[in-house]
């Protein structure tokens, strides 16, 4: 089948030779980048413990490097890579100081590696397979329509890299006005999450190192009244338990994935429009929601001298004198399809802003999330009537019904001084309209420029307009000379750590939660060849 | 524009054949972990016991029976087919236990049981750490088990001063047996978890609210002096007597067990209600809250004192 | 001398006579195509260019970037530089695009955008597109002497000429442009153009390799030199599209 493959491949290339390039010169570029990203924490209550901060978080140095090939005017091929050190030191223990990945840890990524073909097998057609990144969508960032790869919020301050993903792309241009566009994507990836997310799941402690909270799953009323009674009398532990009598182990949260059968496999397509002065666009996308939703979580209780249930873990940190507590959680990937339209308008005066707006139909799965508990190895009745004994809670965490999320944005500039952006989005990146809803934002972006543009000053925010959380990243940026560039810059969040009611999901912050990130300060230098 | 109409199709189709998806978390979980409900659930043994361990004549109005599917929870034992109940309502528990090597655990004879608590409280507006260690002597025979309140030590840390703070149980709450504590159930080879009440000058040891001073009902004159509740006597810091109903509901934890004895950590609640007093200034009520910082704590063993007096000598 | 070879002689000098009496008669519109030609006139042009900008204090930086121009559609490709992979294409008046590499995404670009500086320079996105002289502006000859005409040129209503009033210096009988000036509304002169360094870039390919670009409200300026200079390429219209753009993506 490999050879199979790889001949038929050669054959599309060989149709598509066209004039082929004199020498290797011609065909080959190569473009990069350095960076190096130093970032800082300015706070000290928005880690895992009370405390914790005021350190490096960041020291790392990138190095890009784009290859392209083009042997003849018909064939291209790109490799993207980058290569990353992280700058922290993560030997532990002595062994591990001789060994240089220990000591100086990275990590090598193929962000993108494919070959394009173009007029094959019909004039007006391109094809494009490999490792790539997909963009979708007219407005800015925030575009509920680019459903293709997932996102790699790994950097907070980065809101638009992508995980990349084996496709099939096939263009189509039929006329002058009208682009037809098909991607097929064989694997599902997930998106990339923040370090910070641990804390989505983490545990809170008092000063007297006692549990003081723990993550709310998504539960209706009704299940938060089972939970919120789960260690009182009236529960189904039958008797009082002070939150300090409980040890709890860490919680493990585990990812149900897709299996690889061709069932989970994407597709979309897309038709753009040219109309005067509007461009719109059309599109469909079936797969899957790239960010995890809760799915099942069960609590395994040992009593004091007791036993686990087996049937989920055991604890690996008994304490033999109190009620110990292992919570594991499963989050899966929900199916979606998309039905997107966007548009944008660009006006002749130009005293006339730049308008754009993005709308996506999102038909989804429905999701139930279900919650046990076992006491001593026994599955719990979390019900209050003996004579029909509940032992599994089960709670909407995605009715299945349609919504949409949609952005509208706003743009303007005058002359090389200033720029203004402005943004309503409706649902956020990681928002499936589950338990925790669907949020409404306003995204604000001004930037004004001096010295020839040399210095650029930018401030970017975002308001959660539902729950009044928000962010801002200031942002000074010179370029020292040309394809250098120096910034500085601070991101910092408001809102709540912890959610308004303890026990009710929907109430965390968005961006007040632990889980979204550090407020910081960095500095990046960056070097374009 | 056949293209188009084409790729419409396609949407349109793929809505009708792609919807009606559904992940159920509750189901999932139900599959992986099937549970019979034939079978009695720890929940069913764990229950709070809130069974007097006196006799009929003693036993408060509403306590409630000890269960009778009597699943042990104990790794080793089928808590042996009939007879394995633990506190029964009447009797306040067998003295015997019939466990699954076949010999019988025979808790005949005197037992010691102190209940050492540790808390704090604000007289004086700073919080103050007080250890409160209540002594029982349990005597069993082939009636059940009979408690004796023998008495309370109270031991206040004034920053140095342990003199500041001293009060008098009254004798009268000592001999009253109607204490409203429930048994202490044992198994076979350890006390499991359980939850017990003690309550002074209540009728009810689940009355809800506590009697008040404007309120009595529900209280119990417990010692006889004609004063509501149980007169309780301070000598210090000022001298006098207050009147109060107190209910502590004790959570014990599992017990680790040594020869003829059992230890295991316990967790108080102290709810209290002023009925008066001697003095206005006697009149106010200082929660105490139990003190996380330390472990509070029970242990039951055997003793050769046969009454409160020589076991308190020792003491 | 001999009769005949004065004859001759005579006789030159009266065609050449003749010959700059026409060109007298030349109408400023007729001027300004002639003009334009040279500088646009070709079915489509290609340029390697680099673009020096010079700040007031003497500092430099470059960029390079090419051109690809064939009537009023023009592609641009920056090669060096924090821009470097980026492009514009210009379709026609109104509907420029912009490929971003870091968002790998072609984005219009509005007519706000098109008042920024092109990199930075003394070059606005509006010069960039700036692709035909008599489609934009009239004219009239304000002046000439023996080797130039001046011209006072006047936008088109409804044009897109970049500025309300130039003035083009033309050269006599190369109709070079050798230097122009764009004027607001009130008539105060914005920015200058100098085109200097006649070169030949091959098969008698005539062009100035050198364009110094003068911001005349705060004296900056931007040199812009062409290393490579093709004409008449037979540049399919394909290579104007957003389909070209998505490919070197």
């Amino acid at each position: 089948m490999k050879h199979k493959t790889t001949l038929l491949f050669a054959g599309v290339i060989l149709l598509a030779s066209g004039s082929a390039k004199a020498n290797w010169a011609e065909m080959i570029s190569l473009s990069g980048s350095l960076e190096s990203d130093v970032r800082f924490i300015t706070d000290n209550w928005r880690g895992a413990k009370k405390g914790q901060g005021y350190e490096f978080e960041m020291n790392r140095n990138d190095i890009n490097l784009r290859l392209r090939a083009d042997p003849t005017e018909r064939v291209q091929a790109v490799v993207d890579t980058r290569l990353r050190f992280f700058g922290f030191n993560e030997a532990a223990t002595l062994p591990e100081l001789i060994s240089r990945e220990r000591i100086d840890p990275f990590s090598f990524q193929l962000t993108e590696a494919y070959v394009a073909v173009r007029g094959v097998p019909w004039s007006k057609m391109d094809i494009k397979i490999g490792r790539m990144i997909q963009t979708w969508g007219t407005v800015d960032m925030f575009n509920p329509t680019d459903n293709l790869n997932a996102r790699d919020f790994s950097d907070p301050l980065n809101f638009m890299d992508k995980v990349p993903n084996q496709m099939l792309e096939i263009d189509i241009y039929p006329t002058d006005w009208l682009t037809l566009q098909a991607v097929w994507v064989p694997t599902f990836k997930p998106s990339q999450l923040p370090p910070s997310a641990v804390l989505g799941f983490a545990l809170e402690y008092d000063d007297n190192g006692c549990v003081a909270g723990f993550p709310a799953p998504p539960l209706d009323a009704d299940g938060r009244a089972v939970l919120g009674s789960l260690f009182s009398a009236d529960g189904p532990f039958g008797m009082d338990l002070d939150l300090c009598r409980l040890n709890f182990a860490n919680p493990e949260v585990r990812t149900v994935m897709p299996k690889a059968g061709i069932s989970n496999s994407q597709a979309a397509a897309r038709a753009k429009f040219q109309a005067g002065p509007v461009d719109f666009s059309l599109s469909y996308y079936y797969g899957r929601f790239k960010f995890p939703v809760a799915y099942t979580a069960v609590a395994d209780v040992m009593s004091p001298g007791g036993k686990t249930s087996g049937f989920v873990t055991d604890s690996k940190t008994i304490d033999p004198k109190k009620y110990n507590v292992k919570y594991v959680a499963e989050v899966m990937y929900p199916r979606m399809q998309v039905i997107g339209a966007d548009f944008a308008y660009s006006s002749d005066n130009p005293w006339v802003p730049g308008f754009k707006a993005e709308a996506a139909l999102i038909l989804p799965e429905k999701v139930d999330f279900g919650m046990s508990a076992f006491l001593d190895g026994e599955k719990l009745d979390l019900g209050k009537d003996p004579a029909n004994p509940m032992r599994t809670i089960t709670s909407s965490n995605g009715s299945g019904k349609p919504f949409v999320k949609a952005t509208v944005g706003v743009d303007w500039s005058y002359s090389d001084i200033f720029y203004i952006n402005l943004m309503y989005v409706y649902g956020f990146f990681d928002e499936f309209n589950d338990r925790f809803g669907l949020h409404h934002f306003f995204v604000g972006a001004t930037e004004f420029k001096f010295l020839q543009s040399e210095l650029q000053i930018r401030m970017s925010s975002v308001l959660d307009m539902t729950d009044l959380s928000a962010m801002i990243y200031p942002q000074l940026t010179w370029i020292v000379a040309p394809a250098v560039e120096l910034s500085f810059g601070y991101m910092h969040f408001f809102g709540d750590t912890s959610p308004r009611d303890p026990l009710d999901f929907a109430t965390k912050s968005r961006f007040g939660q632990k889980a979204t990130g550090r407020n910081v300060a960095f500095m990046k230098a960056k070097v374009t060849f | 524009m056949r293209t188009l109409i084409s790729m419409i199709f396609v949407v349109a189709l793929g809505a009708l054949v792609a919807c009606g998806w559904h992940s159920d978390g509750g189901k999932t979980l139900e599959e992986r972990y099937p549970h019979d409900d034939g079978m009695p659930t720890p929940k069913d043994t764990q229950e709070p016991k809130d069974v007097s361990n006196e006799p009929d004549d003693n036993k408060p109005d509403d306590s409630e029976s000890a269960s009778d599917d009597s699943e042990s929870g104990s790794d080793d034992s089928e808590s042996a087919a009939d007879d394995s109940e633990s506190g029964s309502d009447d009797s306040g528990g067998r003295p015997q236990l019939d466990c699954s090597d076949g010999q019988p655990v025979v808790f005949f004879g005197q037992w010691a049981v102190e209940l050492i608590q540790h808390g704090t409280f604000s007289p004086l507006g700073s919080p103050l750490e007080l250890t409160i260690t209540d002594h029982f002597i349990v005597k069993t025979d082939t009636n059940g088990f009979h408690w004796e309140f023998c008495d309370e030590k109270l031991l206040v840390d004034n920053n140095g001063d342990f003199d500041t703070f001293v009060t008098v149980i009254p004798d009268a709450l000592k001999k009253a047996p109607k204490t409203g504590i429930s048994t202490v159930t044992p198994e076979c080879n350890r006390i499991p978890p359980q939850t017990i009440k003690w309550t002074w000058g209540l009728e009810d040891p689940n009355v809800n609210p506590l009697p008040t001073e404007d309120e009595l009902e529900g209280h119990w004159d417990q010692d006889n002096d004609g004063n509501p509740g149980v007169t309780l006597s301070v000598e210090s810091p000022i001298a006098g007597q207050r009147y109060l109903a107190r209910r502590i509901t004790f959570n014990l934890f599992d017990s680790s067990s040594g020869e003829d004895s059992w230890e295991g950590i316990l967790d108080f609640q102290i709810e209290e209600s002023g009925l008066g007093a001697s003095s206005a200034m006697l009149k106010a009520v200082v929660p105490i809250t139990q003190n996380h910082m330390k472990t509070s704590t029970y242990r039951v063993y055997r003793t050769d004192a046969t009454d409160c007096a020589s076991l308190m000598s020792s003491k | 001398m001999r009769l005949r070879t004065v004859g001759r002689m005579l006789a030159v000098v009266v065609a050449l006579a003749a010959f700059s009496g026409t060109a007298q008669a030349e109408t400023a519109a007729e001027i300004l195509v002639k003009m334009d030609k040279t500088v646009n006139g070709f079915d489509d042009q290609f340029m390697d260019n680099t673009m020096t900008i010079i700040n007031i204090d003497g500092s430099k930086k470059s960029y390079r970037f090419s051109i690809l121009q064939k009537g009023e559609k023009r592609l641009i490709r920056f090669s060096t530089g924090e821009m470097k992979g980026m492009a514009n294409l210009i379709e026609g008046a109104g509907r420029v695009y912009a490929y971003l590499p870091g968002q790998k995404k072609v984005r219009r670009v509005s007519a706000h955008n098109m008042q920024q500086s092109f990199a930075g320079s003394d070059f606005s996105n509006d010069d960039m597109a700036f692709t035909s002289w008599p489609g934009n502006y009239t004219a009239e000859i304000k002046s000439q002497d023996d080797n130039y005409w001046v011209l006072a040129c006047t936008a088109i209503p409804g044009k897109s000429a970049p500025y309300p009033a130039a003035e083009a210096k033309v050269r006599k009988g190369t109709y070079q442009l050798d230097a122009y000036t764009f004027f607001d509304e009130a008539g105060k002169p914005i920015k200058s153009f100098e085109n200097s360094d006649l070169t030949d870039f091959g098969g008698g390919l005539m062009r100035n390799k050198t364009v110094l670009v003068t911001d005349l409200r705060t004296g900056h300026k931007t040199q812009l030199e062409i290393h490579e200079f093709k004409v008449n390429q037979k540049v399919p219209d394909s290579k104007f599209t957003q389909r070209e753009l998505e490919w070197g993506r």
